[in-house]
């Protein structure tokens, strides 16, 4: 156990990472805002506290709450003009809100170190802060699933004005999900800048937005399990796609189209589905086909 | 006794008087129907009184509220619930979470012990599936608590529809068709409940084609053709309106 945890450890950190990121999307997206902004609150956060620590020796702690307070100041105030968009629409414009925020670390050279990025961060994340950092992640929204927000989340989602026709300000509640989505995304960029050493605008762009999106459409959209499959499929992958060295990207692209023909809800939401059909379906079964039977006598 | 009431409410979409000028009184514990052939303007004005669409003139009130300019989820938390024609359930949830949603006026539980995960709002949410459990079982549908709603035959999503509009004690529900498809078995066991719910103070508006259903259930009936109220009163009176007999029926007032 322990030698395969020495021989993996990056791997299970990363893996870690990317389940707090996927986190991170899978929540706007569960609650009906199409956003693929997660990158770009990492990398506020990533580079927030990157800043903090290295130039003004501010402590640890202090440097993620406020990585964490700007990715909630900044998703709040972008929430306001995405909450008049709808479907791709928002998707363009959290996109160009990811390529806005390369723009200006590449443009703020002095600040943000242009392209060479900010380096000699100090290592102090490891497996133990991570894991702890994604199970408080998923007891929030293992709460957020069993309580009033869940449901309305999942209402947003399937239709708002019928959200809006039962009473739910569903422009405050778009920008919950936002800000949650901006908070453990900007909480996670924050913890992976105190893993890597060194940050570059290039660990934040198209590919990282891609990345957190293929977790959630790989692992699923709604359930906890969802970001969970997701991440641990990208982080096996291309352990397993090794002989195919170059070609590692063509694999991902197949699994992925495979996954949306065939799993169209993701491996993890699935999964989850099909268990709870077992579980609580499988005694019913019997009386379904009897009400059927009744239907067609009372004809 | 609250009521809902609606004075020289129009709404015109550019150049058409999609309803023009109506008034209308929805008062506590009564059933009120709103009846008139396809195109007349009935869904209109539903959308009027909930919010979807901004009155061109006119005025709405609850009591002495005024909710003309309200927002649709804030007329809703006044206490107005409605159903919608072409019924609209979260289809991926189950039967009984559509009805738990309906609670959401009602719920004390704030966001932030939503998100830890408090045991106040996890004990509401077990109290409110409860409450929607037993729901489903005035409407007959307890059964299929578990089953997607949108796997449900059309008649049990109307019943669905409505035991979510009627979940947080509205003062006053709107309820578009409600027996749409229904046999006469169904329909009955529908009037049954309405009339229970206006015995409990709530105000009831029917929106119908079936004109024998709305007769045997409202003690005021309206009649609304091509955007104007053409009649109003007690049902007998109006079903032999000549007015109302010709907008039905097509034919020419005098002829008959």
């Amino acid at each position: 156990m322990m030698s395969f945890y020495y021989s993996y450890q990056p791997l299970i950190d990363f893996f870690l990472i990317a389940v707090g990121l996927g986190y991170s999307q899978q929540l706007a997206l569960r609650a009906g805002v199409f956003s693929i902004a997660t990158a770009g609150f990492s990398a506020l956060g990533a580079y927030a506290t990157a800043i903090l620590v290295t130039r003004y020796g501010v402590p640890v702690p202090a440097a993620i709450l406020v990585s964490a307070v700007v990715g909630m100041a900044v998703s709040y105030v972008l929430s306001v003009p995405l909450a008049r968009l709808r479907g791709a629409f928002q998707a363009i414009a959290t996109l160009a809100f990811v390529q806005v925020v390369i723009a200006l670390l590449l443009y703020f050279e002095s600040f943000t170190g242009g392209a060479i990025g900010i380096s000699g961060i100090p290592r102090v994340m490891n497996t133990g802060w991570l894991l702890l950092a994604v199970l408080v992640t998923i007891y929030v929204i293992w709460s957020i699933n069993r309580t009033s927000v869940g449901r309305v989340f999942n209402a947003l989602r399937q239709d708002d004005s019928v959200a809006a026709s039962l009473g739910v300000p569903i422009k405050s509640y778009y920008a919950l999900a936002f800000v949650l989505s901006g908070l453990i995304g900007a909480v996670f960029g924050a913890l992976r800048s105190l893993y890597v050493f060194n940050i570059e605008p290039v660990d934040f762009g198209f590919h990282a937005m891609v990345a957190s999106l293929t977790v959630v459409v790989l692992g699923g959209r709604n359930t906890l399990l969802g970001p969970i499959a997701g991440a641990l499929i990208m982080a096996i992958l291309p352990e397993l796609a090794r002989p195919l060295a170059e070609n590692r990207g063509i694999l991902n692209g197949v699994i992925l189209i495979l996954v949306i023909t065939f799993l169209p809800n993701g491996v993890g939401d699935e999964l989850v589905y099909w268990l709870r059909r077992r579980l609580r379906r499988a005694p019913k079964t019997m009386s379904k086909r009897k009400e059927g039977a009744d239907v067609v006598a009372a004809d | 006794m609250s009521s809902l009431r609606i004075e020289d409410a129009c709404k015109y979409f550019g150049g058409l008087k999609a309803v023009d000028g109506i008034n209308m009184t929805v008062p506590a514990g009564r059933i009120t129907g709103l009846i008139g052939p396809n195109g007349a303007g009935k869904s209109t004005v539903v959308n009027m009184i909930s919010g979807v669409y901004s009155l061109t003139r006119g005025e709405v009130y609850l009591d002495e509220q005024q909710l003309t300019r309200l927002h649709v989820d804030e007329v809703a938390r006044c206490g107005i619930a409605r159903t919608f024609q072409n019924i609209r359930l979260l289809p991926e949830e189950s039967v009984l979470d559509n009805v738990v949603i309906g609670y959401f006026r009602k719920q004390r539980s704030g966001v932030m012990s939503s998100l830890m995960g408090l045991p106040a709002a996890l004990a509401e949410t077990r109290r409110l599936r409860e409450q929607a459990w037993e729901l489903l079982g005035r409407f007959g549908i307890q059964k299929y608590a578990d089953y997607e709603a949108g796997s449900l035959p059309y008649g049990h999503q109307r019943r669905v529809e409505m035991a979510r509009s009627i979940a947080a004690a509205p003062r006053v529900v709107m309820l578009d068709e409600p027996v749409a498809g229904m046999n006469e078995v169904e329909s009955a066991e529908m009037a049954e409940i309405f009339e229970d719910l206006a015995r409990s103070g709530m105000g009831l508006l029917l929106i119908e084609h079936n004109v024998a259903f709305v007769s045997r259930l409202c003690s005021q009936v309206y009649v609304l053709d091509s955007g104007r109220m053409i009649a109003e009163g007690p049902p007998e009176a109006v079903t032999r309106d000549p007015k109302v007999i010709e907008a039905y029926i097509g034919g020419k007032a005098d002829a008959a």
